[in-house]
């Protein structure tokens, strides 16, 4: 098992025919990942990589009813729209693969999905993997291999590079992973870290998690809290980057909104403390990690 | 981008919200141009927060030196009627990550000490819903309404009033702090504000000329996120997270940054150069710091064939110490390529590799850096 996905995967891939979308569904179809079909607006008809492509997802499941995930690699401004389609279509798992979404888009197609009982990973996220078994977008490039072994781990990073690098660092130390999510670093976020533990708690082959996490937000807070609800009762270690963020001046201009709906919380002091308080353990830098696990 | 007093107190006279009478003004001989009748306040216009308790925000009369306020003032200064307020209210809407939705702030203690106020409202906003607001007095939920049209119709991140006054004529927005989003900004080509970083300043060669190198080119990205810093260890990270964990561990262990840059997604080599050449132009270096988790993609030969290429062109040649620290697709090939540029042509260049922790070279420049300066 994993979570999220593994061997029974069906993937449809919208943005297949653009640069980004094509070398996702390249990667993943190389890696095994079952892609069935691609959705380019107004280019129906066509075949990328033996793919087929339609014009919409109404059609794509028509042909193809056992899709149960999509993955959006389409340009920012067209993100909202290609995921609306999606929660309308109620594809459970919607990956947005997509940088540079506009925050009012992630709030509002977040909001629907969740009304629509839709998950989102992302925007901005990488990739997930399931080692051995599938994955979506480009995370672990052509050669997810290098970095990710199978295993017991689950590793859930806002940062995509540093999912690679900690598997990598695992990989070394002789551990493998379960299944590595890139949740993306962007404000608004369709699945946190406490989302995912959920679903680690879950998972019979997960024994513990890794947490990459970065200052802003409170998602690393919330995931304190979850873990100390008894939401997530596995070990936990996490790498929080920040020491370099907290010597800019960036905070003095952002008004006083930030400072009343983070007061307490959002820097990386904050956020370790909180993590340490739930008995996750903290490691001064990502090679560190293994040792806690 | 942060905008300034003046430019958001413009979106809220367009949404309808009411503000105070005033004129900017650039330079000390324009004062003619104040013309409506006084008492006035004098603000200075930069994006830098607490500007009462600086003294940048002060009673002001015609014919009063502005000289101080003009230096102060990188946007130049806002003569502005001074009102008599009944109450201040704060008011701002913005995003929140425990809602992960828009939130509306409100207090009726507004004005300089909010940030210490005990009692500030949260309305998270329902987006599957039409919006309404009807949680606090008529006149206070109109205002709400136009700040939510400001908000979502620019693509803010943040748009807020603080003070907003009630006075006899009604509410006034007395200032103004919007945060626009970056990734909003392609519906909005009518926008034509002046390029600025957070706190104002304008950029400075190395920033503009870093920028300028994935304007033309799309290929991987390199230095569009390249900032000076006042160290002497110049920097050119990998990966956007990585790029940050290494900072950490160089701070961490006492070095001082020359700058901060990345790159990543596999950029061709003459980017690499580029980003090279503007990194080393800076004078008074004592250590470069190339450092990068291990790629999944980057093809390692091909950017640090063009690292090497902009190195070779630094006048005068680099004598301080060079760490290098990376792994990915074609290392080996990349390392014997630095092997022979280091015994040929004789840079103090130390190489590792994947085996070699990242963050752990942190170390290994700061005191190699500390030995080059003695």
């Amino acid at each position: 098992m994993a979570i999220l996905i593994d061997r029974n995967t069906k993937v449809l891939v919208q943005g297949i025919t653009g640069k980004e979308g094509s070398r996702a569904a390249e990667q993943m179809l190389k890696y095994g990942t079952k892609v069935l079909a691609g959705v380019t607006p107004s280019k129906g008809g066509q075949e990328v990589l033996g793919v087929p492509v339609f014009n919409t997802i109404k059609e794509a499941l028509e042909k193809f009813p056992e899709i149960n995930t999509t993955s959006i690699a389409v340009p920012g401004a067209f993100a909202k729209s290609a995921i609306l389609e999606a929660v309308d279509a109620k594809v459970p798992l919607v990956h947005v693969l997509t940088e540079h979404v506009p925050i009012y888009d992630t709030a509002l197609v977040y909001a629907k999905a969740r009304e629509a009982r839709v998950r989102i990973v992302g925007p901005s996220s990488i990739g997930i993997i399931s080692p051995g078994q599938a994955k979506l977008g480009s995370i672990g490039g052509d050669n997810p291999s290098f970095s990710y072994a199978t295993g017991n781990i689950g590793v859930i990073s806002k940062s995509g590079g540093m999912t690679s690098e900690i598997s990598f660092i695992l990989k070394k130390a002789g551990l493998g992973v379960s299944t590595a999510v890139g949740i993306g670093g962007d404000l608004i976020i369709g699945s946190t870290f406490a989302d995912l533990l959920l679903l680690f708690e879950k998972d019979p082959d997960t024994r513990a998690v890794v947490l990459f996490g970065e200052v802003g937000g409170t998602y690393e807070e919330e995931a304190a809290d979850f873990i100390k609800r008894g939401g997530f009762t596995k070990p936990v270690a996490a790498f929080i980057s920040g020491l370099f963020a907290e010597t800019l001046p960036s905070g003095l201009a952002l008004g006083h909104a930030g400072a009343i709906i983070e007061r307490g919380k959002s820097r990386r002091i904050d956020k370790v403390k909180a993590l340490e308080q739930a008995g996750v353990k903290i490691a001064p830098t990502p090679d560190d990690l293994p040792k806690f696990l | 981008m942060n905008l300034y007093e003046f430019e958001g107190l413009d979106f809220f006279d367009k949404a309808g919200i009411k503000t105070p009478q005033r004129v900017l003004l650039k330079t000390r001989v324009d004062e003619q141009k104040v013309n409506f009748p006084g008492p006035y306040m004098v603000k200075a216009q930069v994006l830098a927060g607490k500007r009462g308790k600086s003294g940048l925000v002060l009673p002001w009369e015609k014919g009063q030196d502005l000289g101080p306020f003009l230096e102060t003032g990188t946007a130049g200064v806002l003569i502005e009627k001074k009102l008599e307020p009944q109450k201040q209210y704060y008011l701002s809407i913005t995003y929140d990550t425990r809602s992960r939705s828009p939130v509306i702030l409100f207090s009726d203690e507004g004005g300089v000490g909010i940030e210490e106020a005990k009692d500030v409202k949260k309305f998270p906003v329902d987006l599957t819903k039409e919006f309404e607001f009807k949680h606090l007095g008529l006149g206070l939920n109109k205002v709400v309404s136009k700040l939510w049209e400001v908000f979502v119709n620019n693509d803010c991140r943040l748009a807020e009033i603080n003070p907003l006054f009630e006075t006899k004529e009604g509410l006034v927005a007395v200032d103004s702090k919007i945060i626009l989003d970056e990734d909003g900004m392609f519906r909005h080509e009518d926008f034509h504000f002046e390029p600025r970083d957070l706190v104002g300043k304008e950029p400075s060669w190395a920033e503009t000329e870093a920028k300028k190198i994935d304007a033309n080119d799309h290929r991987g990205s390199a230095g569009s996120s390249y900032f000076d810093l006042g160290g002497d260890i110049a920097v050119i990270a990998a990966g956007g997270g990585g790029s940050v964990v290494n900072m950490d561990a160089l701070i961490a262990c006492g070095g001082k940054p020359a700058n901060y840059t990345e790159h990543s997604g596999n950029p061709p080599r003459e980017k690499v150069k580029r980003l090279t050449e503007i990194v080393l132009a800076k004078k008074g270096l004592n250590g470069l710091w190339l450092v990068g988790a291990t790629a999944n993609f980057t093809d390692m030969f091909e950017t640090l064939s063009g690292f090497v290429e902009g190195l070779r062109t630094i006048q005068p040649k680099p004598s301080y110490p060079i760490v290098l620290r990376r792994g990915g697709p074609r290392w080996e090939e990349a390392k014997k390529m630095l092997e022979e540029v280091r015994d040929k042509e004789g840079f103090d260049l130390h190489i590792y590799g994947p085996e070699t922790p990242m963050t752990s070279t942190a170390k290994i420049i700061v005191e190699l850096s500390d030995k080059y300066k003695q």
